[in-house]
């Protein structure tokens, strides 16, 4: 096990930023900490690279109880959101001084500072200042002065937050290169999904300092284990039910709810979580036929088209429900789906779903 | 229309003629009359002035206490500004405001106050120690004089600097001092030099402290400012206005020092007054 955490709780005064965290990284792993503004993952990752203390519990790196230790000692490579290059340094020199800090012989010393300026291709900025770079480029020197002294651990703070969303994407690919590369075990934090669905072996999610479930992108996207999670990743559908003879009641549907879904099938109230891309929508009364091989498509309900919002290669389409229970819906059709459908604003739809998740 | 268009391209050009009117007045006639009283009777008289005893020694011990007081205040003010940016403490806005009290306080109030502190039967004497009406005593006043200086200037750019460039220096393994010297004090070089050349100039033209605490003894507790006082006082016209013409000379050097230092500092911290 790379990165260990234990029972880590940290308070300003009574209020807790951290609540009993604990967490485990694989040697290697690319782990992403997704969270809200004021959530804790900063903190979280300060605590981790010994830039705060933590009231109680442990830190382990590699098998190294660092929890007493300070920065200087864990062996961690840290990219604050800011980048904090020194800002009296070429480029060169910022890369360099871990090495310098470690006393390493000139020749090796920039024999390394040139293996980094190729590694994140600005082999021909090593004389500028930071403040002659673009945001892009501090990222990158940023990005190679932490990795420099060779650390066990890389801790990026939000690393792509300053810049503009086609560099972000560029970069994010940038990273991910290195750091498979590199092999270095990496834990970023960051408040944007996209980022974290592109770069994270696994993703972790936090909310007011405490990890709420672990998973990989496609897990937490699709099966949740909170409503939270459900809720921040993406925009999402959350529809009541309730059980009834062992069938989920959905609106008009009856849905046969698979047993790994159903935490218990007992009768009760609950939510189903269907994201915009499961729904469906139809200007005719259904039951409408069904191609063969597609899945099948639960109708429970009708509404009126409130609006329809561009974006990009989809439209989102939002429909107030007939039934006083339901939420809006909200839809994400392509323009293909619109056009057979003939859907306009003000129209009534009939509403189904292909996919869901029951949360627990 | 017109008329109103010619009173406001006016007002400018009064402004600036008060402006140069008040210069003049306060600056260029005192100049020339310096300049005057000092080379009235010829350079050679002038030159003899400046190289009498008294006048070497005065200047030799004006120098001396003002590099003194820059080497104390160099650290002391540099600590200060940290403790007062980096640190958080009850009490922290009191001793902010302490910084500058010799703004606010009178010089000779504060000699005043040295001599009660260290003068004979003073509330801190120690047997065989000089402090009162000998050069220690001076150097005291002149450190406290010059002191909210190097403070004021460093305090903004630490603020500015703020602690995330040290931790990151932290995070590739660099102890703190280690730290300070590659990371924080090349940051802080231009203002914390700016703060000295001010600090020496103060230091330069203090009087009224000094001359309480040091007692103007003849030869021995004299500082340039007040030999010049003595030389007015003892009718000595060409002494008194060399000594001026002296002190006006390394004042316009440390101003031109100073600018060069201004220039440097980081765009945000330039006082445009002193820029040119």
């Amino acid at each position: 096990m790379s990165i260990l955490l234990e029972n880590i709780s940290k308070y300003y005064g009574t209020q807790p930023i951290l609540s009993q965290l604990s967490l485990e990284v694989e040697a290697g792993e690319l782990f992403v900490l997704l969270g809200a503004s004021g959530s804790g993952k900063s903190t979280l990752l300060r605590v981790i690279a010994g830039l705060t203390t933590l009231d109680s519990g442990r830190v382990i790196l590699h098998d190294r109880d660092v929890t007493e230790l300070p920065p200087q000692q864990r062996a961690i490579g840290f990219v604050f959101q800011n980048y904090s290059l020194f800002r009296h340094m070429t480029v060169a020199d910022n890369i360099a001084f871990a090495l310098d800090v470690q006393q390493v012989a000139r020749p090796e010393r920039d024999r390394r500072v040139t293996e980094l300026l190729s590694l994140i291709d600005l082999s021909d900025c090593a004389d500028r200042l930071p403040a002659q770079l673009s945001g892009g480029q501090q990222q990158r020197v940023a990005l190679a002065r932490a990795l420099a002294h060779q650390p066990a651990v890389l801790l990026l703070d939000e690393p792509f937050g300053a810049l503009d969303t086609k560099i972000r994407i560029q970069l994010r690919q940038n990273l991910r290169t290195v750091q498979q590369r590199l092999g270095v075990t990496t834990i970023l934090v960051t408040h944007d999904q996209d980022e974290a669905f592109e770069l994270a072996d696994r993703i972790g999610i936090i909310e007011q300092g405490r990890l709420l479930e672990i998973g990989t992108s496609g897990d937490l996207y699709h099966a949740p284990r909170y409503r939270y999670t459900a809720r921040f990743l993406g925009t999402t559908n959350m529809l009541p039910g309730h059980w009834h003879d062992g069938k989920l009641i959905v609106g008009t549907a009856q849905l046969t709810a698979k047993t790994d879904q159903a935490a218990d099938s007992v009768t009760g109230s609950t939510e189903i979580m269907v994201r915009p891309e499961a729904i469906h929508l139809s200007v005719e009364v259904p039951p409408v036929e069904v191609p063969s091989g597609a899945a099948d498509i639960h109708w429970f309900g009708s509404g009126i088209v409130q609006e329809i919002t561009f974006a990009g290669a989809l439209q989102r389409v939002r429909i107030e429900a007939d039934q006083p229970d339901m939420p809006p819906i909200t839809a994400l059709l392509s323009d293909t789906a619109l056009l057979h459908n003939t859907v306009k604003t003000g129209q009534r739809v009939w509403i189904g779903f292909d996919r869901f998740h029951v949360i627990p | 229309m017109m008329q109103t268009r010619a009173r406001r391209s006016l007002v400018p050009v009064i402004l600036i003629g008060i402006v140069a009117l008040y210069a003049i007045l306060l600056v260029g006639v005192p100049v020339a009359a310096m300049l005057q009283a000092a080379f009235g009777k010829g350079i050679t008289v002038f030159l003899s002035a400046l190289i009498t005893p008294d006048a070497i020694h005065a200047f030799a011990i004006t120098l001396l206490l003002a590099s003194g007081a820059c080497a104390f205040n160099l650290i002391a003010g540099l600590v200060l500004a940290w403790v007062l940016v980096r640190q958080q403490f009850a009490g922290k806005r009191v001793l902010s405001a302490l910084v500058d009290a010799p703004f606010v306080i009178a010089p000779i109030i504060i000699g005043a106050v040295l001599i009660i502190v260290f003068g004979r039967g003073g509330w801190l004497t120690i047997p065989g120690v000089h402090i009162a009406f000998a050069l220690p005593g001076m150097l005291l006043a002149m450190i406290i004089v010059s002191m909210p200086f190097v403070t004021r200037e460093v305090m903004p750019v630490l603020a500015e600097l703020g602690p995330e460039q040290e931790e990151g220096a932290y995070t590739l393994g660099a102890g703190r001092f280690y730290t300070f010297r590659r990371i924080v004090l090349p940051e802080l070089r231009w203002a914390l030099l700016y703060g000295l050349a001010q600090t020496f100039s103060r230091a330069l033209g203090e009087f009224g402290a000094i001359i309480v605490i040091g007692g103007a003894i003849q030869g021995v507790t004299e500082t340039t400012t007040i030999y010049l006082f003595r030389a007015l006082d003892d009718r000595n016209a060409i002494g008194a206005y060399s000594a001026s013409i002296l002190l006006a000379l390394l004042s316009a050097v440390l101003l031109s020092i100073m600018e060069v230092f201004n220039r440097r500092r980081p765009r945000a911290f330039v006082t445009e007054e002193t820029s040119l």
